[in-house]
């Protein structure tokens, strides 16, 4: 399993990842939408969100709506070929 | 971003994780289309509703109730629709190009609403028989309906809404040749039935999808 990204290989980040590839690049999810789905505190979430960010798979944009701050989370181009390369590494992995 | 410690998880099979990714993105999918199935059971019963109504005023029930009645559905399904649409897409921030897209196909719906109640007065004026006002507004808007599928298909790339616009649009030339009041009994058939039909079908693939992402 060497070959699998670590980064991605891991449940939690696997969901995120899985999660934000569904949107069209250009757009981006906001924190507790993502946070609802998963099921995650806010707190393991942002773990699993810093170390994504800090592998550049994930771009992160505080900002208002009015006068309520909204963070919003998209992947990357580097991240979205990244979880494509990993999709791509388990499908091979599988057989499929 | 609160500081926490990273909490360790259990190592993944390649299985489990492709099982996983794809869970997930069923799950993503279901929750972004939840409110499709009920935007399409409320157009599939108001439709019918609002035809038959038309369809029964002036011979069953008296036409000023059944227009009243029928106007008072169309405004009920108008605001359920657009509070049910307001939660799909729930979170997501669109794209520059998907706001302007939404925007300007939302408020052509507006403006061929608008247009045609302005054509019809301008026939009124033109001498266009009182008895043909009826006829006129509901072939007119069955239509529009027809019209703005087409569109929604093509902006969407939507091959359901393709198919049911042409239908609509179909029924809409039909029912002005047949008149009153048969052409109003082919609109609330013709177009409810294939309305509750996909809304049915809709509901039924939304729930094995829920199903399928929640067993996975």
């Amino acid at each position: 399993m060497s070959a699998l990204d670590p980064v991605i290989h891991a449940e939690g980040r696997l969901r995120i990842v899985a999660n934000l590839a569904k949107l069209s690049p250009g757009e981006s999810l906001a924190f507790p939408v993502l946070q609802d789905a998963l099921g995650m505190t806010a707190g393991n979430l942002s773990t699993h969100l810093r170390r994504l960010e800090e592998a550049g798979y994930l771009e992160v944009e505080k900002t208002h709506r009015g006068r309520t701050p909204v963070t919003y989370l998209a992947l990357t181009v580097r991240g979205r070929r990244a979880f494509e390369d990993y999709r791509g590494e388990l499908q091979t992995m599988l057989g499929a | 971003m609160s500081a926490t410690t990273d909490h360790p998880e259990p190592a993944l099979s390649p299985s489990d994780a492709m099982r996983l990714l794809e869970r997930e993105q069923r799950a993503h999918d279901a929750r972004i289309a939840a409110p499709v199935p009920a935007i399409l059971l409320t157009w599939g019963l108001a439709w019918p509703a609002i035809y038959l109504l038309l369809w029964a005023g002036g011979w069953v029930i008296p036409l000023t109730a059944a227009v009243t009645a029928a106007l008072a559905v169309l405004l009920v399904a108008v605001v359920l629709s657009a509070v049910l649409g307001a939660r799909t897409g729930r979170g997501i921030r669109a794209t520059p190009d998907a706001v302007f897209t939404g925007t300007v196909y939302g408020t052509s719906w507006t403006l061929g609403i608008l247009g045609l109640a302005g054509i019809g007065w301008g026939l009124v004026v033109n001498g266009m028989p009182p008895e043909l006002v009826l006829l006129y507004a509901a072939v007119a808007y069955a239509f529009l309906t027809g019209f703005q599928f087409v569109i929604a298909a093509a902006i969407w790339r939507a091959v359901p809404s393709l198919v049911l616009g042409v239908w609509v649009v179909a029924l809409a030339v039909a029912a002005a040749f047949l008149g009153t009041p048969g052409g109003l009994l082919l609109l609330a058939v013709g177009g409810g039935l294939p309305l509750l039909g996909l809304a049915i079908a809709q509901t039924i693939r939304s729930r094995r999808a829920a199903s399928a992402a929640s067993a996975a």
